[in-house]
């Protein structure tokens, strides 16, 4: 299944609802839609992954990227996960440490308030 | 022992198929469905890294994946034309600099083949005898 992208606000923070697969291809789309977020002048995303049914390093970098971006409007970036086989990928790369990962996108709205 | 192969050109649209032939292989050969979307996981970085050698030593042939599935379990072999020391470039442009970053201080300089590590039984990186790199998979029965 290909990649698909909303973007919703909540309060002050940007809902990025993400679903399908991202890998080597589709990573551009993702990468492209933050930016474009990110130039409209929101800093504080929430990166929803509920619906996403696969993750590569691809991935993981513009995630990566993404957060350096927010982080130089000192803005912020958390995820929304509770897939196993997706956590697993986070455990494996250390990215646990660099990504606030939440249950729910209620929690992660209620951290970064 | 069977075996299949699958010629791929390198574009990064593909690589999908790679992800899913060897899943449907993987299953055919016995794997255990909590082990397939590892090797979903791990074929595809493999491909995608494949893929990204390719681009980065400029060259259009196929990508070469084969599978074999015997009574030790099952392997994927994926051929790029790159030299062993070829690293695909970083997936996001801020990756490199970020290396750096007190924040992502332990993010691995080569993510693809630290995930690929983490979801296969054995990996090996190795020149191809008859050229370029072989990046081979295992998973034992």
């Amino acid at each position: 299944m290909d990649l698909q992208l909303k973007d919703r606000q909540e309060g002050s923070a940007t809902v990025i609802d993400v679903g399908g697969e991202i890998d080597v291809y589709t990573a551009p789309k993702l990468r492209e839609k933050i930016i474009d977020v990110v130039a409209a002048g929101s800093y504080h995303l929430v990166v929803d992954m509920e619906k996403v049914e696969f993750l590569d390093s691809t991935g993981l970098g513009v995630l990566v990227g993404a957060l350096k971006r927010v982080r130089a409007h000192d803005g912020s970036l958390a995820l929304v996960c509770t897939q196993d086989r997706i956590l697993k990928i986070f455990k494996i790369t250390g990215l646990t440490k660099v990504f606030p990962i939440h249950n729910s996108v209620a929690d992660a709205l209620a951290d970064s308030a | 022992m069977s075996t299949a192969e699958l010629s791929l050109s390198p574009r990064p649209e593909l690589v999908r198929i790679a992800r899913m032939m060897s899943v449907a292989l993987a299953r055919r050969g016995g794997v255990p469905e909590d082990l397939l979307p590892e090797v979903r996981l791990a074929v595809g970085e493999a491909a995608s890294r494949a893929v990204l050698v390719h681009e980065r030593v400029g060259s259009d042939a196929p990508v070469r994946l084969t599978f074999v599935e015997d009574d030790r379990g099952y392997e994927v072999r994926i051929h790029d034309d790159g030299s062993i020391h070829d690293v695909p470039d970083a997936p996001d442009e801020g990756l490199p600099a970020m290396s750096a970053d007190d924040a992502v201080g332990g993010l691995p300089p080569e993510l693809a083949l630290a995930l690929i590590a983490g979801m296969a039984d054995d990996l090996s990186v190795l020149p191809d005898p008859i050229g370029g790199t072989l990046v081979v998979l295992r998973w034992r029965r």
